[in-house]
């Protein structure tokens, strides 16, 4: 572990505490984050300050009161787990749709790879928007969402490595020793063919986490009053200039998320095309 | 010139399949357009003749085959929301995106290489560090939540250190065209683009900067720019002929590639700073669940990536070094 960055050092630390205080954080507030008080005397208290009600505040208070690090940590949960679920969903999906499309020639990966090349002309916001616009917005929906429009990525990748798998000898060696097609795929193939999917869904996890906050600030994702770090920003956008803690304090929490996720699936790309070349 | 005929036989099937998967998308969802066009309370009669005037009785695949042929030929329907045309909306819109996107893509691509050469010169240098933590940054930052920021700060040093307060609104001169004579009107929407152009350069340029970074390192590791400089060839003419210029293509090819990011980009932009594009466009017709104009929205910026993707692919060997035309 000697060769291991500064930076990414850096990022696996911010990442595990912020994941720790979303996880845990809520368990010790005493403050429900969406109850509402009396607002007059409690609204846009700012960072540091005691507000009318005798409670201090690390990251002030919004335009109802409400503590913005309580809300902070719960919409982390959300954040978070929609932009796992999404990444992963997507990762499983184009793995499993790839290693179809490579194992079997003809009708069945010209299909799969057709649609991945459609799918992959409409920008993904665009093709999100426009599902989002059809369904329900809500957390079931926006993972399906992200998960329809991400897995062409993985699918590529997983296609062109289990190609390269068939012809090798202990696939054949398997096949003669009379391995079914699927104990093939499934116990030879594919685990051989994860890799690239691992590090593309890590890639993918900050994609899908900055989707998310994308969605929830135009209101097609997570409702409120529900926080979520995308539906805060967007109500920190009226007291952008008096009270600049409502927005910023979400914004940081996406940028630091997302740079973490980022730096930490770059180094793993980077590793796996080193480790590739010899 | 074969092989471009066949691309481009290929590039017109995955349109029509965009096509396709929209249409499928779109009847997947619940409710038709007669549900969202009438009150909740409207009876079943009403429902059905409307149903029918929209032709929405028809069998699905004729549905389908009358809309792909509406489409041939260049109808793209009629907005839910305002009754009007949808080519009408877009012929409005889209000049306002392909000005706002032309001009952030060509400074992207300036700064981004610009940057992404010289950290590649210093490559594990302090300075290629800090601008690698940078330029990954603004490519993790909300486009939303970056202009939104700008605003703010503009909003303050408007009233601190004399900014214009333009530079945060929307531009009249497209709000209400006609108004101001054209020299006026240009320099209007050139004063109120600043931050708009700013907010996509600067997310557009951290990504093109991220990559040329890796792959002019990649180029300088090359056997053949060992031999150059064995030969005796000087260092900088082995490092722009050898090294840069060899990872131009794969720079070109992303940029390309990069598109339905930029695209993306801009309709947050858009949306933040009100100009009236096709990010603001679509913004609306999603607020207002306007199918047929998310549809052409759809449609259209599939229709830009895929003839982008045709140009690169036409264009890209013309500009590797590494291969000769034959």
């Amino acid at each position: 572990m000697a060769q291991v960055p500064n930076s990414v050092r850096v990022a696996v630390a911010a990442l595990v505490l912020l994941v720790l205080a979303c996880v845990a954080g809520p368990w010790f507030l005493e403050r429900d984050p969406t109850a509402i008080g009396d607002v007059l005397s409690q609204r846009f208290g700012a960072p540091f300050t005691t507000d009318g009600a005798g409670a201090w505040h690390l990251f002030g208070t919004d335009a109802f009161g409400r503590d913005v690090l309580a809300r902070l940590l719960v919409a982390g949960r959300l954040s978070l787990l929609v932009g796992v679920a999404g990444a992963v969903l997507s990762g499983v999906v184009g793995a499993l749709l790839g290693a179809l499309a490579g194992w079997a020639p003809g009708v069945v990966d010209r299909t799969i790879t057709s649609s991945a090349d459609a799918l992959q002309a409409i920008p993904r916001l665009v093709l999100l928007l426009a599902c989002a616009a059809l369904w329900r917005p809500g957390i079931p929906t926006l993972v399906t969402v992200l998960a329809l429009t991400g897995w062409m990525g993985v699918a590529r990748l997983v296609r062109a490595e289990v190609q390269g798998l068939v012809e090798r000898d202990f696939v054949a060696a398997a096949r003669v020793l009379g391995a079914s097609q699927r104990r093939l795929l499934l116990r030879h193939v594919l685990p051989n063919a994860i890799a690239p999917a691992l590090v593309a869904t890590t890639l993918g996890v900050g994609n899908a986490i900055l989707l998310e906050s994308g969605l929830s600030f135009l209101g097609l994702g997570v409702q409120p009053p529900a926080p979520s770090w995308g539906n805060m920003i967007a109500a920190g956008r009226e007291h952008l200039v008096t009270a600049p803690w409502i927005a910023l304090a979400p914004g940081l929490a996406v940028v630091i998320t997302v740079t973490a996720a980022t730096l930490i699936g770059d180094w793993l790309q980077d590793r796996a095309a080193g480790r590739a070349r010899g | 010139m074969n092989h471009l005929f066949r691309r481009t036989g290929t590039a017109l099937a995955l349109l029509w399949l965009v096509c396709t998967l929209t249409f499928v998308l779109v009847h997947s969802a619940p409710g038709d357009a007669a549900l969202l066009l009438l009150p909740p309370e409207a009876d079943a009669s009403t429902l059905a003749r409307l149903r029918a005037d929209l032709g929405l009785d028809a069998p699905l695949l004729q549905q389908y085959l009358r809309w792909l042929g509406n489409i041939a030929q260049g109808d793209l329907g009629t907005s839910l929301a305002s009754g009007r045309p949808v080519t009408e909306a877009i012929r409005s819109a889209l000049p306002v995106s392909l000005g706002l996107g032309l001009a952030s893509l060509t400074l992207t691509v300036l700064c981004g290489l610009a940057v992404g050469s010289a950290q590649a010169r210093r490559a594990g240098s302090r300075t290629d560090t800090a601008l690698t933590m940078l330029s990954t940054t603004l490519y993790s930052a909300p486009t939303f939540w970056l202009s939104l920021a700008f605003v703010a700060a503009v909003t303050v040093g408007a009233a601190t250190l004399g900014i214009p307060p333009a530079w945060r609104l929307p531009a009249f001169a497209l709000r209400d065209p006609g108004v101001l004579d054209a020299g006026a009107a240009a320099l209007d929407i050139v004063r109120h683009a600043v931050l708009p152009v700013l907010v996509l350069t600067l997310t557009g340029a951290a990504g093109v900067a991220r990559f040329a970074r890796s792959a002019i390192v990649e180029a300088a590791r090359t056997d053949y720019r060992r031999t150059a400089l064995a030969k005796g060839v000087t260092a900088r003419a082995a490092w722009y002929r050898h090294v840069v210029r060899v990872a131009l293509p794969a720079v070109a090819a992303l940029v390309a590639l990069s598109l339905p990011g930029i695209v993306a980009g801009s309709v947050f932009v858009e949306g933040v700073f009100a100009w009236p594009g096709m990010g603001k466009l679509l913004l609306t017709a999603v607020a207002q669940r306007d199918h047929p104009v998310i549809l052409a929205v759809t449609l259209l910026y599939a229709s830009v990536v895929i003839v982008t993707n045709l140009a690169t692919d036409a264009l890209l060997p013309l500009l590797d070094p590494r291969r000769t035309r034959g």
